[in-house]
């Protein structure tokens, strides 16, 4: 069912991506937020409780890691496209 | 009529085909099935001996199928859903969630993303908000 994932997936003895981030453990303690554009690191174990600022091509959206998001990216957290709203006037 | 795992097979059809009823097997789960028991192509239903029978229910109970998928397939799109991720998101939008042109089209996703938040809510978390949505009804109809 998952042939082509498990495929295309990323070798095993490179183990996951990911980067080392200077103010990590000063983030989980005092809840300082971390600004970052690194999307494709993927959240590690050791990360959980810390706050990002992770970037959307735009702007920096807040991101508080908790456990369930182990294994994720941080870019999943940070979403880059606007829902669209439809409006009746364009003066508004 | 074959009753297996709450599913009923029908006895004029080839065993390839039949095992295709149950949700969770496809033609191709379906003729490794086959090819375990050494089952021919063209074997109907019921030209299966007992024995047949008795190893291929065996087989599957092995196997995810039915609710046990749909409750496993629900979790986990709940489970990126309430951490908030992307694909979670576009299953509650009910759009494409590999990146797919949304323009036009994106029939199969309007038609089925959505339904995994919405039945087969099994998680033990949320049993009792529905709970707790559902007693006002009841109450009435009492």
């Amino acid at each position: 069912m998952h042939g082509t994932t498990v495929a295309l997936a990323r070798s095993v003895w490179k183990g996951p991506f990911f980067v080392h981030f200077p103010g990590l453990a000063e983030s989980i303690k005092e809840g300082k937020a971390i600004k970052t554009k690194m999307r494709s690191c993927t959240i590690m174990p050791h990360m959980v409780g810390a706050r990002f600022m992770v970037h959307n091509g735009k702007f920096y959206l807040p991101v508080r890691v908790t456990e369930n998001m182990v294994g994720r990216k941080l870019g999943e957290f940070s979403h880059t496209r606007k829902t669209f709203s439809y409006r009746m006037t364009k003066n508004k | 009529m074959l009753h297996l795992l709450g599913v009923n097979l029908p006895d004029r059809k080839i065993v390839l085909v039949a095992l295709t009823y149950f949700y969770g097997i496809g033609p191709q789960t379906a003729r490794k099935v086959c090819s375990q028991l050494s089952i021919h192509k063209e074997c109907k239903m019921n030209e299966l001996s007992e024995t047949k029978v008795n190893q291929l229910s065996s087989i599957l109970s092995n196997m995810t199928l039915e609710n046990d998928l749909k409750r496993k397939i629900s979790a986990n799109v709940h489970h990126l859903r309430e951490i908030g991720t992307y694909v979670g998101k576009r299953h509650a939008m009910g759009m494409p969630v590999h990146g797919q042109h949304t323009l036009n089209n994106s029939k199969t996703a309007k038609k089925l993303n959505r339904r995994w938040l919405r039945k087969y809510s099994t998680s033990s978390r949320l049993a009792p908000v529905f709970g707790i949505l559902q007693s006002p009804l009841s109450n009435k109809q009492d």
